[in-house]
């Protein structure tokens, strides 16, 4: 007699035919594009100065701006994780706003504040069309997946660590930087780098505040409506690569020691 | 409550709600170099004191007072005591080192004399061998260890203890005992809580016992357990023929007024507490030829009613109880004044080794 679980089952068959469906549904597009796309058409793009400067443009904001809120955010997720107030759940709720608005109504919401300053004072004018708008765009879309993360990673570091480390004299600054922040940073570099990956990847809101100077996924949407798509193709290909390589970065990251986590 | 002279710490009237735990109205003084032992069982509120004491959870009415500055509600690093978390509360991502240099680093040791004053408690603690391992690698007495170093590293007024033996096995136990009794014997003002009434005998100098979220009786050992105040304690087998007692080898037992009890189990030359079950206690009016070792004439003192039986307090050199049945003290015709003889089993002897001795 066969042992059970060798056995074909008819239900974990169907089952993997529909996932392996959903699987093909998401890899087919990507590795296609791949393979359409010929080695000549990639190397031209690439020595391209309008792609290299746009790809180190975009990379390089994307960079700035979880950097710079991330200094923000950090404390933000501590305060959502270690403390208590009242309208708690309906901030913690405001956090996940830009991740379900759509991204061109968050570009022009984004728009519309940064104009409404503009009779007041020069500044807010001047973001527009910068490499600094853009970053507020990229951030804006972007900064839910670092605090979110921040804020699991903090809600997982046991409170009795932090209050031995208390008892032990320690000051709540040196307890957060030498407790808490340490045994979240796992957690907190899976957010930044999500923010990063998501910001670089940001079209709509983008694109509403500054078209120029060109960041990647405008530009691929510039020479596909102006050009066509055998133009657009490399430059998508190729940033596609980088997301992909930010995205094996992140499964890099060591999953946190259930054990170290007592 | 007798006033204590040169008490470290005073806690008067406090009062605590938390997570619908209540305690109420707690008072106790600890002096200066005390072995200190808050007794009761699970859920009596003994961990929600500790807490308090230590500035984790806030207190609702009453001062806790150290050395004469009150730090009701000091912030938890300005208070000076060490706290030894039951789960021992470890950092996992710093080596044994990093552990026990942490509050020598908050307090702003030089490097160098961070890593004498470690070497120094490493080597107490016998664990010098483990300062570059990760927490992780260690058991659970090693992790001990290392928790009580870390926490004696910034030289805490009071050292408090949670359930310190309740994760260690047999052996580790003795280990950890000595442990504790030399830090004490340094001069360490220990608080120590538990619900295992021979931790508390043999390291104790002064017990308070714990019901229900309030105290119910200070005291030695002996006044504890031969006077129990509390149903908690009352149960216990034991309670009431309770004596202090020197262990002189060959099962020997010497009470403090001469008399000699044999007892199963061997423990020579020990100071400690001898405790023998009061409805263990024979009373015959002639002298019984058993199996029983322990045999004593003595005079009826003293006999009364309770729930359990009759209480017979027979002077046989020394104060011991007996719990008989009603038709028992019928037939034997009990009153104070009329001579009896006493017997009970060696297995009935139970001694507890305690260094600690009177305060």
């Amino acid at each position: 007699m066969q042992p059970l679980h060798t056995r074909h089952n008819t239900f974990s068959l169907l089952m993997t035919f529909m996932g392996g469906l959903a699987m093909l549904f998401i890899a087919a597009p990507v590795f296609g594009i791949l393979f359409k796309t010929g080695f000549p058409e990639l190397k031209e793009a690439l020595i391209d100065r309008n792609v290299t400067l746009s790809i180190s443009r975009t990379l390089a904001i994307s960079f700035a701006a979880t950097l710079f809120f991330g200094l923000f955010s950090i404390p933000l997720a501590w305060i959502f994780s270690r403390r208590n107030f009242r309208g708690k759940r309906l901030l913690r709720g405001l956090v996940n706003i830009p991740i379900i608005i759509p991204h061109s109504a968050a570009g022009i919401a984004l728009l519309s504040v940064l104009s409404s300053g503009r009779t007041s004072s020069g500044f807010a004018a001047d973001l527009i069309g910068t490499p600094a708008g853009i970053a507020l765009a990229m951030a804006f879309v972007s900064i839910p997946f670092l605090i979110n993360a921040a804020i699991d990673g903090f809600s997982a570091v046991p409170e009795r660590l932090e209050k031995a480390a208390l008892n032990l004299g320690a000051s709540p600054a040196r307890v957060f930087f030498t407790i808490s922040l340490p045994l979240a940073w796992r957690q907190i570099l899976t957010g930044a780098i999500m923010m990063f990956g998501r910001g670089m990847s940001e079209f709509g809101a983008v694109i509403i505040i500054a078209y120029h100077p060109m960041t990647v996924p405008v530009l691929i949407y510039e020479r596909f409506t102006s050009f066509g798509l055998a133009y657009a193709r490399p430059v998508a290909v190729i940033f596609i690569v980088i997301s992909l390589l930010v995205f094996v970065v992140l499964r890099l990251i060591p999953h946190p020691d259930k054990k170290q986590q007592q | 409550m007798k006033a204590v002279s040169n008490p470290v710490l005073q806690v008067k009237g406090l009062s605590v709600h938390f997570e619908g735990f209540s305690l109420r109205d707690v008072s106790f003084d600890v002096a200066a170099g005390e072995y200190f032992v808050i007794l009761g069982l699970s859920g009596a509120g003994k961990t929600v004191i500790m807490e308090a004491i230590a500035g984790l959870i806030p207190c609702k009415g009453g001062i806790i007072v150290l050395n004469g500055l009150d730090i009701t509600h000091a912030p938890i690093g300005k208070r000076r005591v060490g706290l030894l978390f039951q789960d021992y509360a470890i950092f996992p991502h710093l080596s044994v080192y990093g552990n026990i240099a942490y509050a020598l680093r908050s307090m702003g040791f030089s490097r160098s004399d961070t890593g004498r004053r470690v070497a120094e408690l490493a080597e107490d603690a016998g664990i010098t061998h483990l300062l570059r391992r990760k927490p992780q690698t260690l058991s659970g007495g090693e992790l001990q260890r290392v928790a009580l170093c870390r926490t004696l590293a910034h030289d805490p007024e009071v050292l408090l203890l949670d359930e310190p033996f309740s994760a260690l096995d047999v052996a580790k136990k003795d280990e950890f005992r000595n442990i504790l009794r030399s830090i004490n014997k340094s001069g360490k003002t220990i608080l120590h809580i538990t619900h295992d009434f021979h931790e508390a005998i043999s390291l104790a100098h002064r017990i308070a016992v714990i019901e229900n979220g309030t105290l119910v009786q200070t005291g030695t050992p002996e006044e504890i357990f031969r006077f129990p105040a509390s149903d908690f304690i009352a149960k216990l087998s034991g309670v009431r023929n309770f004596y202090p007692a020197r262990s002189e080898g060959d099962r020997n037992i010497k009470l403090s007024n001469g008399s000699v009890l044999i007892c199963v189990k061997e423990t020579p030359g020990a100071e400690g507490y001898v405790m023998i079950s009061p409805a263990g206690v024979v009373l015959s009016e002639i002298p019984l030829s058993s199996s029983m070792a322990n045999n004593l004439t003595g005079i009826i003192a003293n006999c009364f009613y309770t729930p359990n039986g009759y209480e017979v307090e027979v002077d046989a050199g020394f104060m011991i109880t007996a719990i008989i049945s009603p038709q028992s003290f019928e037939k034997l015709n009990i009153h104070p004044g009329k001579p009896i003889h006493v017997a009970f089993k060696a297995s009935a002897v139970h001694f507890v080794p305690s260094s600690a001795g009177p305060f």
